[in-house]
């Protein structure tokens, strides 16, 4: 449907490599504050535990505290100390969506590396499953899948895979296309080379930023569905102190004790604003089009 | 015998066959999409097995389970579950709620009205601040200006929906209580009782699209405005606001059509968020609560709806695109 | 004697002028002059062609006449008068007075310089109500006129569609319809034919003459084209990074140029009337502005240390002047006579005489696509048979959707014919290479059109050059596979230090050597070429010519080389086939095929060629 009528994807808007080397990715102003952000809570949600001043589950004082010096961030409903809540609540927010956007990546990147080199019926069969696929919201399927098989995070890594693929799927299927009628695949063709060789050798590495940019790209939207669907109580379940949870179960202390909210909702912003940043910063340095010709 | 001769070396070419006038094939097309889409929305509660335990609970008895099965028909094969649940959607029959017990569309249809008003603010908002900003900043602007419209636009972009609307709740409900941060007084009364109730719920929505919106609008521009052509005019002695309205937008559009018809439905995600958060009754909070409660029936149902207008939206989107791009109206033909 | 610029006295209105330009890009790497001390004076009724090669400034003389500048561009030094006033100083609001009324501009890509998303009439009308004060009514009547000067037939049907419902040579006709409506007093041409066929191209030249000629107008006509500039144009200067070489009246210049460069320059261009060898230029162009030496001097056959320092403009005659310390010791030009440094290999004609086998015949082959979008078929190859000589240049010529590359294509195993076989010495050859055994695949290499993707840019030079070796050549042990690819390389006259680059860090014409190097390791009987030098600049093409066709002799390869360029044609093929719409038009001996076509089609083709001994011809010739 709609990606048909404008699809026009050709070689110059495939991220080309670059003769710059990485110290000028950094030097890119998204770039170098994005991985300072990225690196800086990754500190956080390593050591996090470790300093946390008590456990994230033991009840230490009384309900709905207010900032203080014992509790920087105040208590939960429960008595919980918020602070080491949001300490020990980092790692599922970062590894759900990275595990959701590898498991997508794998399968999306074999599907459309083969469907755009070899056109045809393979590529008409896919092309139609992929246009269904995106007839349906994100949002929509994933819930549909909730409700048939119950939430949690398993449940949730697995349906973001699967509402991701098709769309990575499509972005590889056209860079992939974009390169197939290049000559350097043409003179491969007629020396006779393998299937394997002009996939991986030939074609692989000339998509390979497209493939970056992808990555970085889909783990900014994964940390957000995710994050989102454990606020709306589909995700990861209580009693984990995952930012989202957190902000679900703390929203009704809006109105008392708004920090309690504030900095587990802050963090997962600032969490995809790094990972957004260097998103963009990589669209820039490889001189990435496709992204923008997809409307993805 | 010379004549099977000469046709040796002539390419045997089979003439195309005649193609469907353009708006036929949208809507075969619009047909085959929403049957494919029952089928996945059916079929994936169908993968899932028998959720009567499940929702029973593990003290229910078996007579309770068996009692379940039957009401909601889960003793039936598959196919034939299926098939009544289409014909069911064709009468008008939704099925029966797993919690309520009642009809799904008496569950779902008090909160049809303020969710449509809901999309459509939203929508609009999009629109109207978007599309301006976008082509602004794609034509006009160079330098710090335009890198401040692109990294605020990049910070707002990374902001999941509950974040801004938590933000927004704070500082113009709490702070400076402009604004109610519960929207609950819109089930009571009238669809236009209580307009403040749809204001934040609305922002919020719309500011999960905007940045997406204003950064394609600028792209499209940018790139619109360094063609040949368009240089062409202005050593033709073309001059502002023509150049822009008129050499550059028209061309730069087509793309943001097609974006705002996917935004359309796609906003769902920001309506299922925004309306949890600011407690809103709408269909996005019942979709939430009803995946969350495992109620099949009632979220297949929004899946189908929602799923429909998506599809709508998007056939809308295209055929909007072919008719103002005259190339593309030529290839339809 | 020595001028900085040259001055002509008579200063009319609608002259355009630049004095002394000095151009330069800022970017984040600091300054780039790309022009330095540029003079030139256009003047009513007359065009001045600006030749040049990629890189040498010419398209942004062209776009600093009308004062406008891109981002980034700072004017070092000079002025652009016009009517006294400096354009290059002068304010937004002043230069749109005077763009697209008294200045006209006619760009470059023929596919975009048509907004795609508004009629023909609207168009015509902006301009005309703005400049001319024209009511629509009249506006129309004048757009209707100028489309039929142009030759657009039915012009009021023709105002009302849009540009993608007229072909490509039909747009640029409006396009110079649309420059010409306000009656401008200059027109500036930016290669305004480049990329249509060669009978459309001689067909817009012939009006753009005509119709600039009829109103009086000064024109700058820019092109890389220097044969095509001296049958067109009156007035020629010759560009070689960012400086004026040479300049004067275009037959004269063409005829006995003075400066090394145009000299070299005309060396290069194939043409079909002779069968005088074609020399390259060794080297590449310089990329930047020279400081303190010629900028030709690292390539010039004629340098002494006399060259190392700023050259100056030497007036030669009122409008003759060149940039060179050596005009005087300089032998007169001859274009049979060898370069100074030897580097031409002419064609031997002992090649010629031999008696041939055939190694490769195509029988009845015919091959369909089906059109993007609409699905509809589309024949490219129709019932094509040919006979390929065995040591010999074949050479398959035709204007684009000829079907000449696909032809080639399926020869190469890469598109499969829908009807009829191609033989290798009696061996029927499978429709895709993947399914034709080793030792064929290896004996029939082709080598590619585009310099930018024949090689991939993720593999090293090395890569590239060594994976036939790995498939073709059991031979070649594992350890004495770099030294047969740096063999290779001092035969494409390349030096093996490039080996561990990637290809972004070769020039063009480089790359195409290695491409060239690559089809060789595997010891190929049959080297298919597909529009190879197309791309290149002139210079450069004549030396991968010159390449090709001593490879040939020397490995005594067979050769079909497809090409556009009828001049190409005559330099390397030995025969000639004229393809139009997938049906051969005519066949033969290409210098017999030149000079005698029996076809009206290749009768028309020839005479589409621009020929500066013949200009008349071609500006009067016949539609």
């Amino acid at each position: 449907m709609t990606a048909d009528v404008l699809n026009t994807v050709t070689a110059a808007d495939v991220a080309a490599p670059r003769q710059r080397r990485w110290r000028g990715f950094l030097a890119i102003p998204q770039g170098g504050f994005g991985v300072a952000l990225l690196l800086l809570l990754l500190l956080l949600v390593v050591i996090g535990p470790f300093i946390a001043p008590d456990s994230p589950n033991e009840i230490s004082d009384q309900p709905i505290l207010g900032p203080s010096a014992q509790h920087w961030l105040g208590t939960d409903a429960y008595g919980r100390d918020i602070l080491s809540r949001v300490l020990h609540g980092g790692a599922s927010v970062i590894l759900l969506p990275l595990l959701a956007v590898s498991l997508a990546m794998v399968v999306a990147t074999l599907v459309g590396l083969l469907s755009g080199y070899l056109g045809g019926k393979v590529d008409s069969v896919v092309t139609w499953v992929i246009n269904i696929a995106l007839a349906i919201p994100s949002y929509l399927a994933v819930l549909v899948v909730v409700a048939a098989f119950g939430g949690g995070g398993a449940v949730v890594v697995t349906a973001v895979a699967v509402v991701y693929a098709p769309y990575i799927t499509r972005v590889i299927r056209s860079a992939t296309q974009a390169i197939a009628p290049r000559e350097f695949v043409l003179a491969a063709r007629a020396r006779g080379e393998s299937l394997g060789w002009i996939l991986f050798r030939e074609i692989t590495p000339n998509i390979g930023p497209t493939l970056l940019v992808e990555i970085a790209l889909r783990f900014t939207y994964a940390i957000m569905f995710i994050a989102s669907l454990s606020f709306l109580g589909l995700g990861v379940q209580p009693p984990s102190s995952n930012w989202g949870v957190m902000v679900a179960q703390n929203r009704a202390l809006l109105l008392v004790s708004p920090v309690g909210v504030l900095v587990p909702a802050l963090l997962i912003g600032v969490l995809a604003i790094a990972v957004n940043l260097i998103a963009d910063a990589l669209t820039q340095f490889f001189g990435d089009r496709i992204h923008e010709r997809l409307m993805v | 015998m010379t004549q099977t001769v000469e046709q040796v070396g002539r390419p045997p070419v089979r003439r195309a066959p005649r193609r469907l006038p353009y708006l036929v094939r949208q809507l075969i097309t619009l047909l085959v999409t929403l049957f494919a889409i029952t089928i996945v929305i059916f079929g994936l509660t169908a993968i899932a097995g028998d959720p009567a335990r499940d929702i029973l609970g593990q003290y229910a008895t078996d007579a309770q389970v068996t009692a379940f099965q039957q009401i909601h028909g889960l003793d039936q094969p598959i196919v034939v579950r299926y098939l009544e649940w289409l014909g069911g959607i064709f009468r008008g029959d939704l099925g029966i709620s797993y919690q309520s017990n009642g009809p799904v569309w008496d569950v779902i249809s008090p909160r049809l009205g303020p969710s449509i008003v809901l999309v459509l603010f939203s929508w609009l908002l999009t629109v109207v601040i978007s599309v301006p900003i976008g082509l602004y900043s794609g034509v006009r602007l160079r330098g710090h200006r335009d890198a401040a419209v692109t990294f605020v636009t990049l910070i707002v972009a990374a902001f999941p929906e509950f974040v801004l609307g938590l933000i927004l709740a704070i500082v113009l409900g709490v702070w400076l209580a402009w604004l109610p941060v519960d929207s609950t007084a819109v089930s009571m009364g009238g669809l236009f009782d209580s307009p403040s109730a749809y204001v934040l719920p609305g922002i919020t929505i719309a500011l999960g699209t905007i940045p997406y919106i204003i950064r394609l609008m600028r792209a499209n521009a940018r790139e619109v405005a360094s063609e040949t052509y368009v240089r062409a005019a202005v050593l033709r002695g073309v001059t502002e606001p023509s150049l822009s309205l008129r050499h550059i937008l028209p061309n730069a559009a087509p793309p943001v059509v097609t974006a705002l018809g996917l935004q359309f439905a796609g906003l769902i995600g920001g309506v299922v968020v925004a309306e949890t958060l600011f407690g809103f009754p709408g269909m996005g909070q019942l979709l939430a609560q009803s995946a969350a409660s495992r109620d099949a029936p009632v979220v297949e149902a929004l899946a189908l709806m929602i799923g429909a207008v998506f599809v709508v939206a998007n056939l809308a989107a295209d055929a909007i695109v072919v008719y103002v791009t005259p190339k593309l109206r030529d290839a339809v033909r | 004697m020595t001028t900085q610029a040259t001055r002509v006295p008579a200063q009319r209105d609608g002259d355009l002028a630049a004095e002394g330009l000095s151009v330069g890009y800022r970017s984040r790497d600091g300054l780039t002059q790309v022009l330095a001390d540029v003079s030139v004076r256009l003047r009513s009724g007359r065009i001045l062609g600006l030749a040049g090669e990629s890189g040498s400034g010419k398209s942004t003389l062209a776009l600093s006449m009308l004062g406008y500048r891109v981002s980034g561009q700072e004017t070092l030094a000079g002025r652009i008068d016009f009517d006294g006033r400096d354009l290059d100083r002068a304010s937004i609001k002043d230069l749109r007075k005077v763009w697209g009324a008294r200045l006209a501009y006619l760009p470059q890509d023929t596919a975009t310089s048509l907004n795609p998303a508004l009629t023909i009439r609207r168009h015509f009308i902006e301009g005309l109500r703005r400049h001319q004060g024209l009511d629509t009514e009249e506006a129309v009547r004048r757009s209707v006129e100028w489309l039929g000067r142009v030759e657009i037939p039915e012009p009021e049907t023709a105002l009302h569609k849009y540009p993608h419902q007229f072909s490509g040579g039909q747009q640029q006709r409006i396009a110079l319809a649309l420059a010409l409506s306000v009656e401008p007093e200059v027109l500036i041409l930016d290669e305004p034919t480049t990329g249509l066929d060669v009978v459309t191209q001689a067909h817009v030249n012939r009006l753009i003459v005509a119709l600039a000629r009829d109103a009086g107008i000064a024109a700058l006509y820019v092109s890389h084209n220097l044969a095509l500039l001296a049958t067109v144009c009156d007035e020629l200067a010759i560009m070689y990074a960012g400086q004026i070489v040479e300049q004067g009246v275009a037959a004269e210049v063409y005829a006995a140029p003075r400066h090394p460069y145009t000299a070299a320059l005309i060396g290069a261009v194939p043409t079909i009337a002779s069968d005088r060898a074609l020399h390259g230029i060794p080297g590449i162009p310089r990329p930047s502005v020279p400081v303190h030496v010629c900028g030709f001097a690292d390539r010039c056959g004629f340098r002494t240390e006399a060259c190392d320092t700023d050259i100056p403009l030497v007036t030669l005659a009122e409008v003759r002047s060149a940039r060179c310390v050596r005009l005087d010791e300089l032998p007169p030009f001859d274009p049979a006579a060898e370069p100074a440094p030897a580097t031409a290999v002419a064609r031997s004609s002992a090649t010629v005489d031999k008696d041939a086998d055939t190694i490769l015949t195509v029988h009845r082959v015919g091959v369909v696509f089906s059109r993007p979008g609409s699905g509809e078929p589309f024949v490219a190859v129709d019932d094509v048979s040919v006979r390929v000589p065995a040591g010999r240049a074949l050479g398959i010529a035709g204007e684009s959707g000829s079907g000449k590359s696909t032809l080639l294509r399926s020869i190469a195993g890469l598109v499969r014919p829908a009807t009829g076989t191609i033989t290798y010495r009696g061996k029927e050859l499978a429709g895709l290479a993947g399914d034709r055994p080793v030792a064929l695949r290896r004996s029939i290499q082709i080598v590619f059109q585009n310099p930018d993707a024949t090689l991939n840019p993720r593999h090293t030079v090395y890569q590239s050059l060594e994976r036939p070796l790995k498939l073709f050549r059991p031979d070649i042990a594992r350890r004495d596979r770099r030294d047969a690819v740096a063999a290779m390389m001092r035969q494409v006259r390349l030096s093996p230090d490039l080996l561990d680059r990637f290809p972004r860090h070769l020039s063009g014409g480089q790359r195409q050597r290695v491409a060239i190097g690559r089809a060789l390791l595997a010891e190929p009987e049959v080297l298919l070429c597909d529009e190879v030098t197309s791309a290149l600049d002139v210079s450069v093409q004549a030396s991968i010519l010159e390449l090709l066709v001593g490879l040939q002799a020397d490995r005594e390869l067979t050769v079909v080389f497809v090409t556009h360029d009828l001049g190409v044609l005559r330099a390397v093929a030995d025969e000639a086939i004229i393809l139009q719409n997938g049906v051969i038009r005519e066949s033969g001996p290409t210098a017999r095929l030149l000079r005698t076509p029996q076809h009206p089609y290749t009768m028309e083709l020839i005479a589409a060629v621009p020929s500066p001994e013949r200009s008349a011809e071609f500006l009067g010739g016949g539609s």
